[in-house]
């Protein structure tokens, strides 16, 4: 640095001492000035805080100064009491005293105090100088200088502490309560007196009745009441207003929102004020909807039971503890010849009734004593036989009423068993009767329970099975007689039996000692009064002796059938036989006769003709018997129209002109062998034509209907028959006319097959006038 | 033959068109046997006829396979073998049942006809009791079966 520089550092340096001193000389006499002003300012402060000094003083309420900031100032004597501090040992902030939660609030309130001038209500809690926390009430405003400069602020603190909790207590209080208004399942609305409007429904009454909150606002009390249930409300509406009664309970139907009835019971309830006048009504509604059916119910149920009671065929009288009546049917009056209204005898004691009964039963002192000892004896007693002075029958129940706490009551019940005693007595008659009838007819006799077991056996079925009576009570019929084999028939007997339903059968058993029976069975359900199936009653027939008999005839029948097939047999094979040689003869005849033709004479020749004429009658005999031993076997039956039977007939027939066949009547159409009626008809026409000796032969066929069959007859003006052969001629081999062409078993044929046909066959005839053939077949 | 042309037509025409037939007879009455040659014999037939007593010996001659008969007349009432046995026998051999079988019978029962039609016949006819009557029959049967066309196994 040079020296020339250093020059104008110095005289830099100390132009500025210059300066400063100068600077600071102002600065001192501006101090002044401000002290000597602030003096004035705190003579004029004192002046006025003295003068209000007095009013602070006598402020109950706490008093605080403070500057801006906050410091206190000043405390009245209630403040230094309310906080605990005394600022004239040392100084304090007053946000120290502020409760460290509620700091935010206090900060947030000096900022209103501070912009708008003043703060009011503002309600914090302080920690005082003894560390109790209070809670107080502040209202706040700045205190300015004369030139409206806020210097300082100032406060009045009230204590609210005890006010809070109070204030705290009552809210705790209002919120149980509301608590337990809303979650009561009871309904509960509150009505103010002076607007008649519901001023509080709790949340189980808007369930109830299916409303929120907010839809039930517009609804009117009118509107959730029934219709019908309205007049009663209103009166008893009316008596709360008026103050004739404080409360009163009805059962009443609400309308729902959706419209259908809900039943409650309700409670109504006026609350008065401390001056006597009605302030509100509440009310407490409970849905009883359930028990009001159950109730309806329990009522309808009463009601049936009571016309069940009232109907009933059984006397019925239900007496209480001290034996007055408490139920009466018709049917008691009418045992009992009581000339009264059953109701009317309701509530009257026993011997009230007694008396105006015309019949004995009650007036018997026995009875009435024994009575007495059956209700001390408190046991039931049941089917009680009782017979009236007139006969009739009465079984007498006595049942006593026992309910949870003790004997209650008891009921008598009788019936007329008059007549089931008699028809019982009947029907041991009956039994018994029947039962002599069974022993004397070597029936034997089975009774067995439900499950088949045997209860009872009389000496014939003993003898028939060779059982004694212990080994076979108590056993089951079915494990002891039948074979095996038929054990599908007991079953279906059983089954039977189950349904009520009798059964006979045929039954092959096992005697003791093994051998077989038959048994003719009949079972029937035995029936107890009420017709309930109680077991069985088995009469047995032994019937082996006539079982065997029927197996015998029936093999008996088997051998004739087969006999007769063989004889059928036989007959062709003896007819070829006997035909063989005749026909053997007749060619051999015929070759004698051709061999030496023109060396026999005339008689030869003759008798050559006889021995052939013979040949053939021969013949003729065994085709007849053939076929009279084929009649009978494999007959076809189908419906036969004879009216073309004859006219066939009559086209093969051999009828010689002289010979007039009339047929007087339509024939009528049968059923019938077709090929054997033919023949009959034949066999008769042929026969007629046989034995006309007359110019003018004749023969009518007729036939007249009757009831079940048809009359035929065939007549004829020949040679006649001579009465006493009229039973001989349907017999076989009975010609009465050797002549070439008869073998005499025409009319056999004939007669077997009316026979056949169920038919009749007679005749009537006069000798050298004619015969008449008649004979039925079955329409 | 010197007198042929004098033959009258009907002669003529059944010389030409009637076929010997090889008949085999199957019949144990010895007279049944008589009847029918003595029958062929007086209608001038020149058909061969061999005997068989019964279906036994019958079976023996139908094994020749190389000479079997044209047709057969079968008795039905026979010892031994009876007539529907054979005739069973006969239908169930492949070759012998194609040979026509006529039963020549006494009986006219239905069963018999019955049983001997489902077991397979060529005729049946019933020997009459007249020996006119049996004759007329044969020539009728013969006839029919010898203008018939037969096979030749």
């Amino acid at each position: 640095m040079s020296q020339k520089d250093i020059e104008i550092l110095k005289r830099t340096l100390a132009r500025e001492k210059a300066a400063r001193k100068a600077a600071e000389k102002i600065l001192e006499d501006k101090s002044k000035e401000l002290y000597n002003a602030t003096k004035l300012l705190q003579n004029h402060l004192a002046e006025k805080s003295s003068q209000l000094k007095g009013v602070f003083d006598n402020i109950l309420d706490a008093y605080v100064v403070m500057d801006l900031p906050g410091n206190v100032l000043k405390f009245n004597d209630a403040a230094t009491k309310l906080f605990g501090y005394d600022i004239n040992k040392q100084s304090v902030n007053v946000l120290d005293f502020v409760y460290h939660k509620d700091l935010p609030l206090a900060l947030e309130s000096f900022y209103l105090l501070k912009t708008k001038g003043y703060y009011r209500d503002f309600e914090a809690r302080i920690v005082t100088g003894n560390g109790t926390i209070k809670w107080v009430h502040i209202n706040a405003s700045l205190i300015f200088d004369k030139h409206k400069k806020p210097i300082a602020a100032q406060g009045i603190v009230r204590d609210i502490t005890e006010e809070k909790q109070l204030k705290k207590q009552i809210e705790d209080q209002q919120k149980k309560l509301n608590i337990i208004v809303d979650n009561s399942p009871i309904g509960i609305t509150l009505t103010d007196v002076k607007t008649q409007d519901l001023t509080l429904v709790n949340q189980s009454f808007l369930d109830m009745l299916g409303y929120s909150k907010e839809e039930f606002d517009g609804v009117s009390p009118q509107e959730i009441t029934h219709p019908e249930d309205e007049p009663e409300t209103k009166a008893i509406r009316k008596q709360l207003l008026k103050g004739e009664i404080d409360s009163a309970t009805l059962q009443k139907r609400y309308v729902k929102k959706d419209g259908s009835f809900l039943w409650a019971k309700t409670k109504i309830l006026s609350v008065k004020n401390n001056s006597g006048d009605l302030d509100y009504i509440v009310a407490t509604i409970e849905d009883v909807t359930k028990e009001h059916k159950a109730n309806l119910k329990i009522y309808k149920s009463e009601k049936q039971l009571s016309t069940l009671v009232q109907s009933l065929d059984t006397a019925i009288l239900l007496e209480d503890n001290k034996r007055n009546a408490v139920l009466v049917n018709n049917k008691f009056c009418q045992l009992f010849k009581i000339n009264e209204n059953p109701e009317d005898l309701v509530g009257l004691n026993y011997n009230d009734i007694i008396i105006k009964s015309n019949r004995a039963l009650f007036k018997e002192e026995t009875f009435t004593k024994n009575s007495d000892i059956l209700i001390k004896e408190n046991k039931s007693e049941l089917r009680k036989e009782i017979t009236l002075e007139d006969g009739t029958i009465v079984e007498r129940d006595y049942i006593p009423i026992n309910i949870a706490d003790g004997y209650n009551g008891h009921l008598w019940s009788y019936s007329d068993v008059t007549l089931n005693r008699t028809y019982r007595r009947n029907l041991e008659q009956q039994k018994h009767k029947y039962h002599n009838i069974i022993a004397n007819m070597d029936l034997g006799l089975i009774e067995a329970d439900l499950d088949g077991n045997i209860t009872m056996v009389n000496q014939s079925l003993l003898n028939m099975s060779g059982y004694t009576e212990e080994e076979i009570l108590g056993k089951k019929g079915r494990d002891l007689f039948p074979l095996k084999s038929e054990s599908r028939k007991v079953k279906e007997f059983i089954a039977k039996r189950k349904v009520g339903v009798a059964s006979t059968f045929e039954l092959k058993v096992k005697r003791k000692n093994g051998d077989t029976r038959f048994w003719f069975v009949c079972g029937s359900p035995n029936l107890n009064l009420e017709d309930e199936v109680v077991g069985s009653v088995v009469v047995v027939l032994d019937i082996t002796d006539l079982k065997t008999l029927q197996l015998q005839k029936e093999s008996l029948l088997g051998k004739l059938e087969r006999s007769n097939t063989e004889l059928q047999e036989y007959a062709h094979i003896v007819s070829h036989d006997l035909k063989s040689p005749l026909r053997s003869i007749h060619a051999l005849v015929s070759w004698l006769k051709e061999d030496n033709q023109g060396k026999l004479d005339q008689v030869s020749l003759q008798n050559i003709s006889l021995i052939e004429n013979t040949l053939e009658k021969m013949e003729q005999l065994i085709t007849d018997i053939l076929e009279y031993s084929s009649i009978g076997s494999d007959s076809k039956l189908t419906s036969v129209n004879l009216d073309n039977t004859i006219e066939e007939l009559l086209k093969i027939l051999y009828i010689p002109d002289h010979i007039t066949v009339n047929i007087k009547n339509k024939l009528p159409t049968l059923e019938g062998d077709a090929t054997k009626l033919k023949q009959l008809f034949q066999n008769l026409i042929s026969n007629a034509v046989k034995f006309i000796d007359k110019d003018k032969g004749l023969i009518n066929i007729d036939v007249t209907e009757k009831k079940t069959y048809y009359q035929f007859s065939i007549e004829d003006n020949g040679i006649g028959i001579d009465k006493k052969f009229h039973d001989k001629i349907f017999k076989i081999f009975h010609s009465l006319n050797k002549s070439k062409d008869s073998t005499g078993v025409g009319l056999s044929i004939v007669k077997k097959i009316v026979d056949l046909h169920k038919g009749e066959i007679w005749l009537e005839s006069e000798l050298n006038k004619g015969t008449t053939f008649y004979f039925t077949l079955k329409k | 033959m010197s007198n042929t042309n004098v033959l009258p037509f009907e002669n003529y025409k059944s010389l030409d068109m009637k076929n010997k037939l090889n008949i085999l007879l199957i019949e144990d009455d010895m007279i049944e046997i008589m009847k029918l040659n003595r029958t062929i014999s007086s209608l001038k037939l020149n058909h061969n006829i061999v005997e068989a007593n019964n279906g036994e010996e019958a079976l023996k001659i139908l094994e020749k396979k190389d000479n079997l008969p044209d047709i057969i007349l079968l008795d039905l009432n026979m010892p031994k073998i009876n007539g529907i046995e054979f005739l069973s026998i006969l239908k169930n051999d492949e070759v012998l049942k194609y040979i026509p079988t006529i039963i020549l019978t006494t009986s006219n029962n239905q069963k018999d006809l019955l049983e001997c039609y489902k077991i397979g016949i060529a005729g049946y006819v019933i020997k009459p009791l007249k020996y006119e009557d049996y004759v007329s029959k044969i020539e009728r049967v013969l006839n029919y079966w010898s203008v018939n066309e037969l096979i030749v196994v």
